[in-house]
């Protein structure tokens, strides 16, 4: 039958449903009447034929649906007529709607709102054009991060054309500028790019040109682009901008284009917005001096897989290490689609997230399906007489299945509206994206959640997608098992039995006690992993003092410009800022540095022996820390030997420093005062590394963060080691806000022209930090929480069913002599029977799924004992007071109602 | 010619093989109206009683071409099958 009949059937049908089906009644009544009469006629009885007649029809009601059912455009009728129904039943059974409905839009809105950040963050194509063309090349040694490659090993793979490489483009990190033209002066990020960079990017400025090749050549006159941001907030977007200079670091660069609005830099950490040439040294052999690090982003060619250009690029860089000079470490080399690189630091975390919220919405829809098993069991009469009366096995599947659809997808638009909801309320309060830091960055900051890249996660048209598929998906799992049990053969005879049903059997409740087991299992793997992230972060905040972050207050300033080139007069500067600082009343202690405790270090070459030049080797560099000589006294760092730095150490005096105590001892075996380290002189910045003398020995104080271990560290005299880098740390008696202002006066007295970013206290500098983990833990806790309430309400309704199943049987144990206290100890002990197996189930869960979790303990081993422990006596004592209110219940069953009612 | 009489007219020209009862009779004429190869209307039967008649349309001839060819291929096909054993 063609499709436009069919139509046309449908729509004759339809609207005339009365009419049609009046019409096909008339005709079996009519078909009847001609049997009967054909049958009176050979001779039978009026009442005998028509009863004879009827039987031969075999059921006129089940006839009339045998019709009804091949009717064209039925299926529509009866879905209306199915939804119709669903809604009826629910609006009946309000609590039951709302337990279901409720807890499945909790678990499927978070659900969303968690898939938008996976989505966003690590699925959605970068806003690139042919985005997934393009890889982030780098190498790394012995295992420590790959973010670089030597400039000259970049230089040679360009020189030498690739055949899965197009393009090969390099970024280089710089220094932040300051900006000095206009009324504040601002301080900026910025880096360098080669020529090729945004060609590679296939990103074009909206204004005014890219970078030729002729601009990445030292000695031409300087050009610079700036972002869109930048362009719009200092610059007000006037066109008249390209072709004029502007004064970075008070040296003139003549602004040759605006970047495109909403460009995003292809690297999570830095989002400039000042972009200068690279100047990378051309030179492709190592000639034994200091070599660049350069960030590669490659576009590969078209129909060139990742693994091919991985291969290409191995090869290349195995023929590279040979030029290496001796003693180098052999490094290892990674081609990383960029999107993998860009999102690599939130990837995991963001993955751990969706795995427990689907660990929460499986929970929930165990939870639901164990409630439409009971709402079965309770209506099997209605089955059984809606079969009777010629519904198929299939009609009564499909029906559940509609009710469960309906329950989904309700829940699921409040879901979405619950994950927009949340999404806007996380986006305003500045929560994914981080805070604009008190500092004149054109970027916002990047401490949020999600980093930079926080502001594109939104509802889009994929995540919508999803949301419709999920109750797709949840009403598979929820809807057909209890669907085929409840009208399955077993439940044929009910209507013969009906009205002396006893208890159900213990084979039709294990499927839901399975359900709740699973529940409980989940619930007691989540709370688990949160349980040990929540001692890792009491571990991370417990950290080993070295400092005390109280009452100390921190700002960056970065020296320079002409004014500063020698180093001479940074320490002039530093002399001058310190007393200025000093005199500000209130301040206990003011000191400089140029890494703050917990901030990365730097490093630097050094050597045990006196070599002059020692061998690239990442065991030969030691982090290194200049400080003014009240740094240890305002750190309240223990200064456990010798002395620390004074007013005395200065370039005129020799060479000292001051290391902590892990050096000393691995280096030294804890006796290290008096004894030398040879490392460049960073005073005078000769070619040759120096002897330094050990004055004094200090208690380890964490940098790069809580996680890493205290490296071997040393620190330097300021002021035989002056950095244009400074932090100023001061000590304070009072509340922080009053010293905000005089340390910027401060700082401006002694240069009016040098921006002060990042004022805050210590307290906060660390509390965004652990912002990304605290966040995730938060998340983590509220789901476990979420799991357990909602296998708990699983627990208390499943028992308060069964007993209400029960009042019979426990009416007739009671009168037959049983206690109540016996009717109790049934209950609990079916309950017990359900923990005993989630327990297992749970700690079966937790012990593989806790393996995903290791990398972010810190001080905890994954399969920690006590947290397991608490996880389950958690969850048992939570199941047993869900199931101990059905319980009693049901031992205070009233023995003469029910034996009058046998 | 109605419901009954078709059943009837069946068991008569395939002399019983085939009984067509109304729980197979009612659903094929139904389709076979909404595919638009017959068509239905109210009449009075033999013995004065209302019923409902059918009748072939044009479609419905050219259908019956169809099928017949049909099946008579596959007669023949099964019958040859047949006599191969």
């Amino acid at each position: 039958m063609n499709v436009l009949l069919k139509l046309r059937a449908a729509i004759r049908n339809l609207p005339h449903k009365s009419r049609t089906e009046s019409d096909e009644a008339a005709e079996i009544q009519a078909y009847i009447d001609l049997v009967a009469s054909e049958l009176v006629a050979s001779g039978m009885s009026c009442a005998e034929a028509e009863r004879m007649a009827r039987m031969r029809c075999g059921g006129r009601t089940q006839l009339e649906q045998v019709v009804r059912d091949v009717r064209t455009g039925m299926q529509v009728v009866l879905l209306g007529q199915g939804v119709r129904l669903a809604l009826r039943q629910f609006i009946r059974q309000p609590l039951f709607t709302v337990a279901a409905v409720g807890s499945l839009a909790l678990g499927m809105g978070a659900t969303t709102a968690i898939f938008c950040a996976v989505y966003a963050l690590t699925l959605r194509p970068l806003p690139y054009p042919d985005a997934d063309r393009l890889v982030f090349v780098s190498q790394g040694f012995r295992g420590g991060e790959n973010d670089a490659i030597f400039a000259p090993d970049f230089m040679a793979m360009r020189a030498r054309q690739m055949r899965s490489l197009e393009q090969a483009a390099g970024f280089a990190e710089r220094n932040d500028v300051n900006l000095s033209d206009g009324p504040i002066p601002e301080r900026l990020r910025c880096v360098g790019i080669t020529a090729n960079f945004l060609e590679t990017l296939r990103v074009h400025p909206q204004l005014g040109r890219d970078f030729l090749e002729k601009d990445d050549r030292a000695g031409i006159s300087p050009v610079v682009l700036i972002s869109d941001r930048l362009w719009r907030s200092h610059f007000g977007a006037s066109s008249e901008l390209i072709g004029r200079s502007i004064t970075l670091d008070a040296e003139q660069r003549t602004v040759i284009g605006i970047l495109p609005q909403g460009f995003v830099f292809p690297e999570a950490s830095i989002e400039p917005d000042v972009f200068v040439p690279a100047n990378l040294p051309t030179a492709t052999d190592f000639g034994g001096g200091p070599v660049a690090p350069v960030s590669v982003i490659a576009r590969m060619r078209e129909g060139v897989t990742r693994n091919q250009a991985t291969v290409e690029v191995r090869t290349f860089f195995a023929a590279r290490v040979r030029s290496y000079p001796s003693g180098w470490a052999r490094p290892d080399v990674l081609v990383e689609s960029l999107q993998e690189h860009v999102s690599g630091n939130i990837r995991k975390p963001l993955l751990l997230l969706l795995a427990c919220i689907i660990c929460v919405l499986m929970v929930t829809c165990a939870n639901v399906g164990n409630l439409q098993l009971a709402r079965a069991a309770s209506r099997v009469q209605e089955y059984s007489i809606r079969r009777a009366l010629g519904a198929s096995r299939s009609r009564l599947i499909q029906q559940f299945l509609i009710e469960n659809s309906v329950l989904t997808t309700v829940a699921s638009l409040l879901g979405l509206a619950l994950a927009c909801g949340s999404l806007v309320l996380l986006q305003h309060s500045g929560f994914l994206t981080g805070r604009p830091i008190g500092t004149s960055y054109g970027a916002p900051a990047f401490t949020g959640l999600f980093g930079k890249y926080g502001s594109v996660v939104h509802i889009s048209a994929a995540v919508v997608l999803f949301t419709f598929a999920l109750p797709l998906l949840t009403t598979a799992l929820f809807g057909i098992v209890p669907a085929m049990r409840a009208t399955g053969p077993g439940s044929l005879p009910r209507l013969q039995s009906e009205g002396r049903q006893m208890t159900m059997g213990y084979a039709r409740r294990r499927f839901g006690h399975v359900l709740l087991a699973v529940e409980i299992a989940f619930s007691i793997a989540l709370l688990s992993c949160t349980g040990l992230l929540i001692r890792s972060l009491g571990n991370i905040m417990s950290y080993e003092s070295g400092f005390d972050p109280g009452n100390t207050m921190t700002a960056n300033i970065h020296l320079t410009g002409d004014r500063y080139q020698n180093p001479a007069a940074i320490s002039r500067f530093n002399r001058e800022l310190l007393g200025r600082l000093e005199a500000v009343p209130g301040v206990e202690e003011a000191a400089l540095t140029n890494v703050l405790p917990v901030e990365n270090t730097a490093k630097i070459q050094f050597s045990l022996t006196g070599e002059r030049n020692p061998p690239f080797d990442p065991g030969n560099f030691v982090a290194f820390v200049t400080v003014s000589p009240d740094y240890f006294k305002a750190m309240r760092t223990p200064v456990l030997k010798g002395r620390t730095v004074n007013a005395g150490d200065t370039t005129a005096s020799p060479r000292v420093m001051v290391v902590n105590r892990n050096l000393a001892t691995r280096f030294f075996g804890g006796d290290a005062i008096g004894k030398r380290l040879y490392i460049h002189d960073l005073g005078t910045a000769g070619p040759h590394l120096v002897p330094v003398t050990i004055i004094g020995i200090v208690e380890n104080v964490p940098h790069n963060g809580f996680l890493q271990p205290v490296e071997p560290e040393v620190y330097l005299p300021l002021a035989q080691a002056p950095q244009p880098d400074v932090e100023i740390a001061i000590r304070f008696s009072g509340t922080p806000d009053m010293f905000a202002s005089p340390m910027v006066k401060a700082v401006a007295d002694t240069d009016p022209m040098i921006p002060v970013t990042g004022l805050e206290t210590t307290n906060e500098r660390i509390a965004y930090r652990v912002m990304v983990r605290k966040a995730i833990m938060a998340l983590m806790s509220a789901f476990a929480m979420l799991a357990v309430v909602v296998s708990a309400t699983g627990v208390a309704g499943m028992f308060a069913y069964m007993v209400a199943q029960r009042t019979r049987e426990m009416g007739i144990r009671l009168a037959l002599g049983a206690s109540r206290a016996h009717v109790l100890r049934i209950v609990l002990r079916e309950t017990w029977a359900i923990l005993n197996l989630g327990t297992l189930l749970g700690l079966l869960i937790s012990f593989v799924s806790s393996r995903s979790i290791a990398s972010m303990l810190v001080g905890i081993g994954e399969h920690d004992p006590m947290v397991n422990v608490s996880a389950l006596a958690l969850m048992a004592a939570v199941a047993l007071t869900a199931a101990l209110v059905p319980a009693i219940r049901a031992s205070r069953t009233d023995v003469l109602t029910v034996l009058r009612e046998e | 010619m109605h419901g009954l009489g078709i059943s009837h007219r069946i068991e008569q020209i395939t002399q019983d093989t085939f009984q067509v009862s109304p729980g197979s009779l009612f659903p094929a004429l139904h389709k076979m109206e909404e595919a638009g190869w017959l068509t239905s209307f109210w009449g009075e039967s033999e013995n004065r009683r209302r019923a409902k008649y059918y009748r072939l349309t044009k479609a419905g001839r050219r259908q019956l071409g169809i099928e017949i060819q049909q099946w008579k291929t596959l007669a023949r096909a099964m019958a040859s099958a047949v006599r191969a054993l």
